[in-house]
């Protein structure tokens, strides 16, 4: 039997992708930005961003949807960064100390969420989102008013006037861009941070071989059918809660390389819009909330990139204000995401319907609506 | 008194050895990772005991070696306690002097005297403290409290 080859179909699967591959083909020629600009900054921010989008493939494999609640992973390597800086730990050392420092942290913070979206089957995706936000209340209490007058911080340099809280800008220059330049590797006009790519191809290699673990397996059953996966005698709160504590612990070490790329921490922002722009990115890559692959998120981080760093330029161009391109990338990016919530609802119900017909013998659903 | 699993206890020593490994880890990598700034001075003793150096140049442990000049001060970031102090005067004749220190763990900042080190004054290195910009008012207010400076308005008829 041979398949046919639809084209309607495959735009229809790819809707995102081919939206945002038109816009930036269209953008690309308008900012007038070299070819070798681009692809330098497209390498950096793989670098960057892939390991934080990463740590979003685990609960969609668990069927938990897009884990918004990786901002308290980001908190964590955060709560780590800051406390290297402030024991004064440079280089690499202090990244891979602020990831032990952040790891409890995330593990306590990770298995809380997964207990809070147990009680919250069917809709984890807003209950992680609102858990990003109250989590951020409690971050604040903890860096605006405990650290340096219950939690012990030893620098002034890193410390408010008032001699506690931190300052809202946090300089990373003992650990900036350390891990990018432990294996830089220049390839004619282009610098690869390959110490960076080789953890994340750690990390692929990783989640390739987690798929195959009986644990791995687990997940995927339960991304099927809970239902079934619990009949079938999988521990299916247990193993929910495991893929949450995973994204979480991923996403504090992913939080990490960003911030070393960027060589300063907006103390209190930071991780606010860090669910925001890796779901984006996964969704973007072709992606949807219940299937996510490594592809996805190397096509997404690339897409999404490729649109941030020639939109500010284009709207320039076009309209004389990088302001208007800056607002355009942002309105697509939370576009790409709406519109991929849409398509996976839609095709819920159209597959539902399909399934229906196929009960009633072949017949088209044309009923009550 | 019942005898604990073997299978359990096996579990057991597995996770607190993981837990010893997690501690060991980060007080390696807080041991060799900590950072220390090294401040070399070149300035002459104000009762004449010794002399600042024409010039020289310094380095410290394999940083890109940097000029000194009577009266300069500049600084190198360093990791880890250990470290190799390169002096070589920029006089003819003159031999380079290499030494190694060490720097207390705790110590954020450490004061090298180059012109002690040159006069065979010991001690050439000692830890130092930068004021902090309430120590510096205070200072200030002092300093204009001994000398009182007559401003617009401040005159008395």
């Amino acid at each position: 039997m041979s398949k046919t080859f639809d084209v309607r179909k495959l735009l229809a699967d790819n809707l995102v992708v081919v939206i945002f591959l038109v816009i930036t083909a269209f953008a690309v020629p308008v900012s007038g930005l070299s070819a070798q600009f681009i692809i330098q900054e497209l390498l950096t921010r793989i670098g960057r961003n892939a390991f934080l989008v990463f740590s979003l493939l685990l609960p969609i494999m668990a069927g938990m949807g897009i884990n918004f609640g990786m901002v308290l992973g980001a908190m964590a390597g955060e709560i780590g960064l800051i406390v290297a800086v402030d024991w004064g730990i440079l280089g690499v050392n202090g990244l891979a100390l602020a990831a032990l420092v952040g790891m409890p942290v995330a593990v306590i913070l990770g298995w809380l969420a997964g207990e809070v979206l147990n009680r919250a089957k069917g809709r984890e995706m807003v209950t992680g989102y609102i858990l990003g936000f109250f989590m951020d209340g409690v971050y604040q209490l903890i860096v605006l008013y405990m650290m340096g007058s219950i939690i012990p911080i030893r620098s002034p340099a890193i410390t408010l006037s008032r001699g506690y809280g931190i300052r809202n800008t946090l300089g990373l220059d003992s650990v900036r861009q350390s891990l990018d330049t432990l294996l830089a590797v220049r390839i004619g006009p282009y610098v690869l941070p390959m110490a960076t790519y080789i953890v994340i191809a750690f990390l692929c290699l990783f989640i390739l071989w987690f798929r195959r673990t009986k644990l791995g397996q687990d997940m995927r059953a339960i991304g099927q059918d809970q239902g079934v996966s619990h009949s079938a005698g999988i521990a299916v709160e247990r193993t929910r809660i495991i893929a949450i504590v995973i994204s979480t612990v991923l996403a504090m070490i992913g939080q990490i390389i960003f911030l070393q790329n960027m060589g300063n921490m907006a103390t209190y922002n930071a991780h606010k819009q860090t669910g925001f722009f890796a779901a984006a990115a996964l969704l973007v890559g072709g992606a949807s909330v219940s299937k996510a692959t490594i592809p996805n998120v190397f096509v997404g981080v690339v897409l999404l990139h490729l649109m941030y760093i020639v939109m500010p330029r284009a709207g320039a161009q076009l309209f004389g204000q990088a302001q208007i391109g800056e607002f355009f990338r942002d309105a697509l990016s939370y576009a790409a995401i709406a519109m991929a919530l849409v398509i996976y609802a839609w095709r819920k119900r159209a597959n539902a319907e399909k399934a229906r017909a196929g009960l009633r013998g072949g017949q088209a659903a044309g009923g009550a609506k | 008194m019942s005898k604990l699993d073997p299978k359990k206890a096996r579990r057991w020593a597995i996770r607190a050895a993981l837990g010893l490994l997690y501690v060991v880890l980060a007080v390696a990598l807080f041991v060799t990772g900590r950072g220390h700034t090294i401040l070399v001075d070149n300035k002459a003793d104000p009762a004449g005991a010794f002399p600042a150096l024409k010039a020289a140049v310094v380095s410290v442990d394999r940083q890109k070696p940097m000029e000194f000049y009577p009266g300069d001060r500049d600084k190198f970031i360093v990791k880890g306690q250990r470290h190799v102090l390169r002096v070589k005067p920029l006089a003819p004749g003159a031999q380079e002097k290499v030494v190694e220190f060490r720097v207390p763990l705790k110590e954020d900042m450490t004061l090298v005297s180059i012109s002690k080190l040159m006069a065979g004054v010991e001690p050439w290195y000692e830890p130092f403290t930068a004021p902090t910009a309430q120590e510096r008012a205070a200072e200030r207010a002092a300093a204009d409290l001994e000398n009182p400076v007559e401003t617009f308005g401040s005159f008395s008829p």
